[in-house]
């Protein structure tokens, strides 16, 4: 939990925060990532194991830096002009680099007892930054740490998940509150890949005040065994989270979710046959244009869902990553082949590929 | 003559020069499409066409003996064997479109198989080829007909005409949109259609789906390790109870119906060790040795010929003869042999040929 003096800080803090609300498009408009071609933020492996942090754009590397390990997810900090990096669960960095050059801006090791899960999120005016991490030392209790990204991305504190392995979060159009997916799993860094509650666990979708790390209100998916663990928010506020079937394989459950408010958890309508090609597995959700992306790495497929509908499915080997490419107006996907490709008007079109490359989980475009 | 002779020789010529040119990948992906992946599609489509051809008979006999549905039912079991062969690729035009569900819907634990299939024969329309196609895809294929002719519809199919006329409705329908099905996927891999063939085995950085020739072997090889997972934990440890996997439900096996069990996953063993060797050809199982893992494809061969002895000797059918002290043996035995088939193919065969089975799908988060 954030100390007293931390959360008088930050409610100050958060108070500016939600003063200036959201930042205009406008506003980054001269800051270096703004205006240009579109360029794709992801780590990436090579087959032979080694791990990098990279930048794609025009068909090149913009940058391809040497990473402390495996990464997963990677944000923008468009009014800081920089991209922060966050290693893969249960990850001990996370590394900020300009967004320009691949300069390397910080490398942030996790607090003493914990680590972190791979994901972050910042406040809209992009001062603080948000990460999810777990409390190993108090059993795995899910915190969400905080930093201060315009003081070398200091931690001010700490704010309860509302549950056990938060994964990834997002700021909620407000500029005040947090919405986590709260995977539900319990990990320990002795046996970081095992599953430790796997007949208790209980995932949750979790809101909470920026300003006081108080919990605005959990619901939970229909089966205590769909771990939701990545999402996305519209411009609205609509939230729509992909889960990981972790129950009997023999289920078939929705894998797609959307919430708003005091709703219940609305599952995606879709024959069960559309899930089953997934394999009860979701690894990015991408919210734009009035549209949700998701991508399956197991079921090689992405589907294009509207109104909770399917409108298309493809099929992409190895797909995970995906983002919305604001200049192109169009989704760009990325996968363990080294390829981005876009979802054209009427098929997937490949966009670029660097060979011996193997793009991780989650990338982030800047236009 | 002279012209045509000395011309064939041209041609043969390069072919054999071509042929030496190629890379023992380039040989190893032409030999598995040509010498495996072709025949067992073409296989699959004769099958059904024979099928379909049967059901359109018995269904104009105007008196049905035993031996007419028993005769119906051996081309069923052809047709479903020819699936069982193709029914594990990871690639190619079987995964578009749902046409693995088109023929095949398992496992079926709401019932919905024979639920589906008395809502469409007993609904007051028209059953035509057009309105299954419209319909369910539980009900358009071997699983659909599977119960036709070995569930209750089977005793209305039996008797003379008018009886079971709506059944037997179905039973052409369904045939014949399986043959369809087999037809898309076959004419798929043609030049004429989607000429996939080229698209598998010619990768190149412009290829979306095979941007290098280890996406394209990768793909064989997550064909072989998805089709041994399935027969391991779906065809085995779930329905039997091996493993842990809680109470025996022999419902949940696969054409446990028709009690073909036992033989589908005969033909699955046989059909990957084809993939395995390419046939006559030159497949992983030579790639390997271009990569000194000569041992581990004979040790990989020794396996599948094991598995295949095993389960051909299981006596009875699987699903009234599972808890027999003899097949639980056998079962055990051949359980221990696919994982470790399961183990050379997800790990010693890549590590051997330097190639990586997924990275996001294999370990995400």
């Amino acid at each position: 939990m954030a100390t007293e003096f931390q959360r008088r800080k930050l409610l100050r803090l958060m108070a500016g925060t939600t003063a200036l609300g959201v930042i205009p498009a406008s506003l980054f408009a001269g800051t270096a990532i703004a205006g240009r071609a579109t360029r794709i933020y992801s780590a990436a492996s090579s087959p032979e194991g080694q791990h990098f942090l990279c930048a794609w754009s025009d068909n090149r590397l913009l940058f391809q830096v040497q990473s402390p390990g495996r990464g997963h997810d990677v944000i923008l900090n468009k009014p800081a002009n920089c991209a922060i990096y966050f290693a893969r669960r249960p990850g001990s960095w996370f590394v900020v680099l300009d967004a320009n050059s691949g300069d390397k801006i910080a490398e942030v090791r996790s607090h003493r007892g914990r680590h972190f899960y791979g994901h972050g999120a910042l406040s809209n005016n992009g001062d603080y930054l948000f990460t999810t991490e777990n409390d190993y030392e108090q059993g795995g209790r899910g915190v969400i740490g905080i930093y201060d990204c315009r003081d070398n991305f200091r931690r001010l504190g700490e704010y309860a998940s509302g549950g056990i392995g938060p994964h990834q979060l997002a700021m909620l159009p407000d500029s005040q509150t947090l919405v986590i997916a709260n995977g539900g799993i319990l990990t320990l860094p002795d046996n970081p890949r095992e599953n430790l509650n796997i007949d208790t666990m209980q995932p949750s979708l979790t809101y909470l005040d920026t300003t006081d790390g108080k919990a605005l209100g959990a619901w939970r998916p229909p089966h205590h065994q769909l771990s939701l663990r990545h999402l996305d928010v519209d411009a609205g506020g609509l939230v729509t989270v992909g889960a990981q079937f972790e129950g009997p394989k023999i289920l078939t459950l929705p894998l797609l979710f959307s919430h708003r408010g005091e709703q219940a958890l609305t599952p995606y309508r879709a024959d069960d046959i559309v899930w089953r090609q997934h394999k009860h597995y979701i690894a990015s959700v991408a919210c734009a244009d009035g549209k949700v992306l998701a991508t399956s790495p197991r079921g090689n497929c992405i589907g294009l869902w509207q109104g909770g509908e399917l409108l298309r499915q493809e099929k992409l080997g190895d797909v995970a990553g995906a983002a919305y490419d604001t200049v192109r107006h169009q989704f760009v996907t990325s996968n363990g082949r080294g390829q981005f490709v876009s979802l054209g008007a009427r098929q997937l079109q490949l966009t670029g590929r660097v060979a011996g490359l193997q793009w991780d989980n989650h990338m982030s475009i800047a236009g | 003559m002279k012209t045509f002779a000395r011309l064939t020789l041209i041609t043969i010529a390069a072919g054999l020069l071509a042929a030496c040119d190629r890379s023992p990948e380039q040989k190893m992906l032409s030999d598995t499409g040509q010498q495996v992946i072709l025949p067992l599609h073409e296989t699959f489509l004769a099958e059904t066409l024979s099928l379909s051809e049967a059901a359109t008979q018995y269904c104009s006999l105007g008196e049905r003996s035993e031996r007419d549905l028993s005769a119906l039912k051996d081309r069923w079991i052809a047709a479903m064997n020819a699936w069982e062969g193709i029914q594990g690729f990871q690639f190619g035009p079987i995964t578009e479109d749902n046409q693995a569900w088109k023929v095949q819907f398992w496992p079926d634990r709401k019932n919905l198989i024979s639920r589906k299939t008395e809502q469409f024969v007993k609904r007051d329309s028209e059953i035509t080829l057009s309105a299954l196609q419209q319909a369910s895809v539980v009900i358009q294929g071997l699983s659909a007909i599977e119960y036709l002719l070995y569930d209750t519809p089977s005793d209305r199919l039996r008797q003379p005409p008018p009886s079971g006329h709506r059944y037997c409705l179905h039973l052409q329908a369904a045939a014949q949109n399986l043959h369809e099905v087999a037809d898309f996927l076959y004419s798929s891999w043609q030049p004429a259609a989607g000429n996939y063939l080229k698209t598998w085995s010619k990768p190149g950085p412009d290829n979306l789906d095979y941007p290098d020739q280890q996406a394209s072997i990768g793909a064989v090889i997550e064909t072989l390790v998805y089709a041994l997972e399935r027969i391991k934990r779906d065809k085995l440890e779930r329905p039997l109870a091996l493993a842990d996997q809680g109470q025996a439900n022999p419902f949940l096996l696969e054409w446990w119906r028709s009690k073909q069990s036992r033989e589908a996953i005969l033909v699955n063993l046989h059909s990957l060790q084809l993939l395995f060797n390419a046939g006559q050809g030159e497949g992983l199982a030579t790639l390997l040795k271009h990569h000194q893992g000569e041992t581990l494809a004979d040790e990989i061969n020794n396996k599948f010929d094991r598995a295949v002895s095993v389960t051909a000797a299981m006596e009875g059918s699987l699903f009234d003869d599972h808890s027999s002290s003899d097949t639980q043996l056998a079962l055990i035995q051949l359980h221990g042999l696919l994982g470790e088939l399961l183990s050379a193919f997800k790990r010693d065969l890549p590590a051997k040929l330097g190639i990586t089975l997924g990275f996001n799908s294999n370990d995400g988060d």
